[in-house]
């Protein structure tokens, strides 16, 4: 790639972790530049398109499934929106047509009824708003998650906590007072997903908003605020949904052509 | 965008909002990790775009306007599930709520504690936050500040039921923490281009995590009362998206019941808006949810969007149960 500081390619999750890195992201970010995250940061779990591929064959797949996210404007951060209810509504979807759907009690399908109708509407919604400067659908892997009630349930719970991260992390990026207001409209409905999740596998009484264990999505119990991540946080969450290798995520092309 | 951009934007907004702007602009510059000069030049003009009284519906008010709210309305939920527990510093409150106390199960008391201990929190927060903005936070006596019998001081108000019969009280409680939720909703816009906006949007989430358990709560206790839905969503508006109630008993007068459902229809008032505005980048495009092509079959679009209440629907929400009047 040309040396340029107003773009940032990220190739696999580790980079995200390297201080070089990501005070080249937080500077695009600040410049209105634009961050790359190329098909590898999705396939970070899997082995068959990762680092060990052959060079070739990776770099086509790089130059034919490259995600642009512009997060210095509303319409990137709603296309990162828009992929994550992609996500959701894919897995619901899924999740009611399964037969361990069939092992829910009648308040479980009803919950799982719910949050697919929402989801998909937040898809189709987002999708909508975009219109032509949408990204294009991506197909997503959930081997195993619909094994039983539990793998369906947790699931759907990490999901939605990722969601509510990835929203209120977001929030500061939006340059809009509408985008904003309908970025709120969603999150706390997200946030409602995820407590009543927790609360359908809880016990305790305290699941529904135990920020003791949400760390990872960014919350913080000593102060009672709710989960929070910027998107190169949320992204290593979503990987392993992300289907790389069946159906290849084909999300944009990228604004300078990589040379590897 | 250059600056030169911002005088002819500053003209199309109305002059009281100008001298807010320019105040936040500078609390931006103040506070910007990527410094003044960059947000200058990108992100001030585009906040300024949004902020005409026409795109949000209300007049602005500044951040510490909106943290002082915050605090009133936080330190209501912490006073009140203080006395619930029984660990209010006004004995009264406290001798109140026993009879409603001694009905909970041990799994109630652990999901009413963790309401209080975080609306304590919260208001040590936003207490913080106010003093870290220049600002004074207010210290509320909770004696001499609320009632919630919503009686403003006489406390034998209409919801006084709260302290006997744990079903109005859940009613109630669920009533309180969506207006939490509505009412962060309606003040997020004027913190656009603050740092005070991330951590207002990650208390309004955690409010909404704990109405959805509140509502799980009451459906549990009546599950063929299906408008209470087990994701903890909302479906529809005003009264109806309040949930059916008890019925009336010797605990819970029918007068009770029709003050909460009153209360209920100014709570979710317009609740069930399925129009929401997006700005593309050149122009605000509305979109009706409800006709959306490729909706799950049977979906009611208007679980899928919480509404924002105004900062003037909520003091009439909560000023029955704050005595003095808010200003």
């Amino acid at each position: 790639m040309q040396e340029n500081e107003r773009t940032v390619v990220i190739r696999d999750t580790k980079q995200l972790l390297r201080p070089a890195t990501r005070r080249g992201f937080l500077r695009a970010l600040g410049l209105g530049g634009t961050v790359v995250l190329l098909p590898s940061v999705f396939a970070a779990c899997e082995d068959s398109f990762g680092s060990e591929a052959a060079p070739e064959v990776t770099e086509a797949f790089r130059r034919a499934n490259t995600i642009t996210l512009n997060l210095n404007n509303d319409i990137g951060i709603f296309n990162f929106a828009f992929l994550l209810e992609q996500l959701e509504a894919a897995f619901y979807e899924q999740a009611v047509a399964s037969t361990a759907f069939q092992q829910l009690s009648t308040p479980e399908q009803e919950l799982i009824t719910d949050l697919r109708n929402d989801e998909v509407t937040h898809r189709q919604f987002l999708a909508t708003a975009l219109g032509s400067a949408a990204i294009r659908p991506a197909a997503f892997n959930f081997d195993g998650r619909f094994a039983s009630r539990d793998t369906i349930l947790n699931t759907a719970l990490a999901l939605e906590q990722t969601g509510v991260a990835a929203y209120n992390g977001a929030g500061n990026n939006l340059s809009n007072v509408n985008n904003l207001l309908v970025a709120g409209k969603i999150v706390s409905v997200e946030a409602r997903h995820a407590a009543a999740l927790a609360d359908a596998l809880d016990t305790t009484g305290v699941a529904y908003a135990d920020l003791t264990r949400l760390t990872a999505f960014g919350a913080d119990d000593a102060t009672a605020r709710d989960n929070v991540l910027e998107a190169p946080a949320v992204l290593p969450l979503a990987a392993p949904f992300i289907n790389t290798t069946i159906t290849p995520v084909e999300l944009g092309a990228l604004p300078t052509e990589p040379t590897a | 965008m250059s600056t030169q951009n911002t005088l002819p934007l500053l003209d199309g907004i109305e002059p009281e909002i100008v001298q807010t702007l320019v105040t936040r602009r500078e609390a931006i510059a103040r506070t910007s990790k990527f410094g003044a000069a960059a947000l200058a030049a990108a992100t001030v003009p585009v906040a300024l775009a949004g902020l005409a009284r026409s795109a949000y519906g209300q007049a602005p008010t500044s951040v510490l306007g909106v943290l002082q709210f915050a605090l009133l309305l936080e330190n209501f939920e912490a006073e009140l599930y203080k006395a619930v527990l029984g660990s209010s510093a006004v004995p009264a409150f406290n001798a109140a709520f026993a009879p409603v106390r001694a009905t909970f199960t041990p799994t109630e008391v652990a999901t009413v504690t963790l309401l209080r201990d975080h609306e304590i929190k919260h208001v040590n927060f936003l207490r913080a936050a106010i003093t870290g903005a220049g600002g004074t936070p207010v210290t509320y006596d909770p004696a001499a500040t609320f009632d919630f019998t919503g009686g403003r001081g006489s406390r034998t108000g209409p919801f006084a039921p709260a302290t006997v019969d744990k079903l109005f009280l859940l009613a109630a409680t669920q009533g309180i923490e969506d207006t939490g939720v509505r009412a962060y909703k309606g003040q997020a816009g004027f913190l656009l281009g603050t740092r005070t906006l991330q951590e207002a949007l990650r208390i309004h989430s955690l409010e909404a995590k704990h109405a959805a358990r509140v509502r799980r709560m009451r459906r549990t206790a009546n599950p063929s009362g299906t408008a209470v839905r087990y994701s903890g969503t909302v479906q529809g508006e005003g009264a109806t998206a309040g949930g059916p109630l008890p019925a009336a008993s010797a605990n819970v007068p029918q007068a009770s019941l029709t003050a909460l459902t009153n209360a209920f229809a100014l709570i979710y008032a317009g609740e069930g808006n399925t129009t929401h505005t997006v700005n593309n980048g050149s122009a605000d495009v509305a979109l009706n949810a409800a006709t959306l092509p490729g909706l799950s079959s049977g979906a009611d679009v208007t679980l899928a969007f919480d509404e924002p209440l105004t900062r003037a629907q909520v003091v009439a929400i909560v000023q029955p149960f704050v005595i003095p009047t808010i200003s």
